[in-house]
């Protein structure tokens, strides 16, 4: 009995050493991730967003651009600059991998490859890069694992599966209850810890779940970005040309 | 003019196949294009509006915050149906030209005003219209250019002239639309066309109006054209392009221009796979090589219009490798007797063959890129360049093979500093330049360049040519501007 008693013990410890993790966070972080992306899953997606860029993080110096977007599935997205005025018309094709600008003043597509994906979307500055604008799903985009808990939060370990991503790991902070998204924190392998996503204003529009108020900051020159989602809609009929690259091609 | 070109017909079989396939055959297979692509209705904007989610959705759609409005389904324009937006800039650059002799600095600036117009009356529909006034004084005036030069000079004309200004011009520079017909688009008006995807030089943009490579970066001038293009999906496309204004013309109404034979066009056939675009097409290019005007000017009852038609294979590809960008862009004659294609002509690729390679990469803040040019209007010896294809526009080289370097580097989110250099690697002769551009506010930008040309005596940057009749041309000097651009 007593033998017995060492032995399921010693089985306990065992079990808890090869798979603890999986014992002290009841839901696995691919299942957590699996729920959000189906939250925020739509076939077709319009909203209008407005990006302020806040350059040296004084509310009084800012930059504001107006953007129109679309979406596709996962993987097709297309945006559209309307203000300010100087870039008015720019436009962002982005479909799987491959990103494509057109600059409306010379009529030419400028393909977005490998590292410039780091770069702000359009070339217009802020905090948001192709990457972490780009359309797509957590749980195709990321290894995931359950990193730990932060008070109401789950903590997921988000490892990129695009060997050109800029980052070497993303923590997704997951309220507990409700799945939100609140918070990204990303990493570099130079700089480690390098931005922060704060989303809230959690609104749920024709059956789909999304943040209306989006703030990046650049740890590295304390610089932020706020993204605002004025109006969305979802589940629209859009033709495939729309995403065809080589109707960008004009 | 016409009775020529008849007897040339009647007696080539295979120009004779040619039009009737460029003038018959595709503007039949146009409009059967045109009847199976289905009625307007069939597209997938115009169910937007009636869909049952729609007042489900949050947000205005009318209005969007600062009053101007977005498309409720991608398009060329930003404007919602029923709907206009006017915007546009206004910019100044001053220019400081420092000479060799007597006249050490010579001053100028350029004036511009552009206006945008975008309609869209219903949702399948966009037009856009860009006007331009412009006003070039002192050295950036292209008449005190080449009068400075002893080429071309104009002092006769503006002494007959005096009513006319040689200061300023008032200009529709693109009046356009696109019908959007399901899988179907057709553009027309006055358009800018700009074919190719290599950074600096394009050997398939051949069609539009030809640029000269230090305006790259400004608009695309805006060409009289018919873009029909076909998506038939599975990720390829079929575009065609037919052109109604021909290269080297100016603003004369010539004689030749109506003649359908020297009617620039284009096919082309696109598709994207694995990460990459592709590209191939077959364009005739006409360039008007005849006397300003088409008549003698020491005898001006004397008709002198002559055309050049060249006919091209092109092919075009860019994509990714890695964290680096590749692009390869080329085109190629075709063997020709005059005119006319003549597969039994002598052809030499290395004549014929213009190409543009290229790598980016971007890291950060840092971007760069190099490009490898190889033009067929050059030549191998620096004692056969001829400055008068620059001069006409005809060349954008006068050697064979080039490289160009650009690198920038951002400091916060809108400082840029950029720097570029092109090298002639025949005579390793080269012209550099550096940019600093600061947007003070969204819509108020400045920028300061400096360029500034290098190479030894007889070499195409050192710039300085013998014309054997005594006369030199210096056509390079190092210069300064400062730009101010504020958008409205």
């Amino acid at each position: 009995m007593n033998m017995s008693k060492q032995m399921y013990a010693a089985a306990i410890s065992i079990v808890l050493l090869l798979f603890g993790r999986g014992f002290l966070f009841a839901e696995s972080a691919d299942a957590i991730m699996a729920r959000i992306d189906a939250k925020q899953s739509a076939e077709t997606s319009q909203s209008r967003m407005i990006m302020r860029i806040y350059p040296n993080g004084y509310e009084s110096d800012v930059r504001e651009y107006h953007v129109e977007s679309f979406g596709r599935g996962e993987d097709e997205s297309y945006m559209v600059f309307v203000e300010p005025r100087s870039i008015r018309g720019l436009r962002v094709l982005e479909v799987g991998d491959d990103i494509r600008v057109y600059f409306p003043s010379t009529g030419r597509i400028r393909r977005i490859t490998g590292n410039q994906k780091s770069g702000s979307v359009g070339g217009v500055g802020g905090d948001f890069s192709y990457e972490d604008a780009g359309s797509g799903s957590y749980c195709e985009d990321y290894h995931l694992s359950m990193d730990g808990e932060d008070g109401a939060c789950w903590i997921i370990r988000g490892v990129p599966l695009d060997p050109d991503s800029t980052y070497s790991h993303v923590l997704f902070f997951v309220e507990k209850g409700t799945d939100r998204l609140v918070k990204v924190e990303y990493f570099t392998p130079e700089n480690g810890h390098t931005k922060t996503l704060n989303n809230s204003g959690f609104r749920t529009a024709q059956g789909v779940e999304m943040p209306t108020t989006m703030v990046m900051i650049n740890h590295k020159d304390s610089q932020k970005t706020i993204v605002e989602i004025t109006a969305a809609r979802y589940n629209m009929d859009i033709d495939e040309k729309y995403f065809n690259p080589n109707r960008f091609y004009r | 003019m016409r009775k020529k070109n008849r007897k040339v017909l009647t007696s080539h079989h295979d120009q004779g196949i040619m039009r009737l396939v460029f003038f018959y055959l595709v503007p039949f297979l146009i409009l059967v294009l045109l009847f199976l692509a289905g009625a307007p209705a069939s597209a997938s904007g115009e169910s937007l509006e009636g869909t049952s989610e729609f007042s489900e959705a949050f947000g205005e759609w009318g209005d969007f915050s600062s009053g101007s409005s977005g498309p409720s389904v991608p398009s060329e324009s930003s404007v919602q149906a029923g709907e206009t937006a006017l915007y546009g800039y206004i910019e100044t650059a001053a220019t400081a030209v420092f000479n060799e002799g007597d006249e050490k600095l010579s001053t100028g600036s350029a004036a511009r005003f552009r206006l945008k117009g975008e309609w869209r009356p219903v949702e399948l529909i966009t037009a856009r219209m860009e006007l331009l006034y412009q006003e070039q004084t002192g050295a950036v005036n292209p008449l005190v250019t080449y009068n400075s030069l002893g080429i071309n000079p104009d002092t006769m004309l503006q002494a007959e002239n005096p009513q006319d200004s040689f200061l300023e011009r008032l200009e529709i520079d693109h009046a356009w639309a696109v019908v959007n017909l399901g899988s179907f688009d057709i553009s027309f008006g006055k358009l800018p066309m700009a074919w190719g995807n290599a950074w600096l030089y394009n050997p398939t943009d051949r069609l539009g109006a030809s640029v000269s490579l230090e305006d790259r970066e400004a608009e695309t001038a805006g060409t009289a054209a018919i873009v029909p293009v076909w998506y038939p999906g599975s990720g390829w496309a079929v575009e065609g392009t037919l052109v109604f204004r021909q290269r080297g013309m100016e603003n004369s109404a010539l004689i030749g221009s109506a003649d359908p034979e020297n009617l620039p066009f284009g096919l082309k056939i696109k598709g994207y796979a694995a990460g990459f675009d592709f590209a191939l097409s077959f364009m005739r290019e006409v360039w008007y090589t005849g006397a300003p005007g088409g008549y003698l000017a020491s005898d001006p009852t004397t008709p002198a219009e002559s055309w050049e038609r060249t006919y091209f294979l092109g092919f075009d590809t860019i994509g990714s490798a890695g964290p680096a960008g590749l692009y390869l862009e080329a085109s190629v004659a075709a063997p020709q007797n005059g005119n006319s294609m003549d597969f039994s002509a002598d052809w030499n690729l290395a004549e014929v063959l213009d190409l543009s390679a290229g790598i980016e990469y971007a890291s950060g803040p840092f971007s760069l890129k190099a490009e490898y040019i190889y033009s067929s209007a050059g030549e191998d010896s620096s004692d056969d360049y001829d400055p008068g294809l620059l001069i006409s526009g005809r060349a954008f080289f006068l050697g064979r093979h080039y490289l160009f370097l650009y690198s920038s580097r951002t400091f916060g989110d809108f400082f840029e500093v950029s720097a570029a250099g092109i090298i002639n690697v025949n005579d390793w002769s080269a012209a550099l330049s550096v940019e600093a551009l600061y947007p003070f506010l969204d819509d108020f930008a400045v920028s300061a360049g400096l360029s500034c040309p290098l190479g030894p005596a007889g070499s195409e940057y050192n710039g300085r040519f013998d014309l054997g009749t005594g006369e030199k041309l210096d056509l390079m000097h190092p210069e300064i501007s400062l730009s101010l651009k504020t958008s409205f």
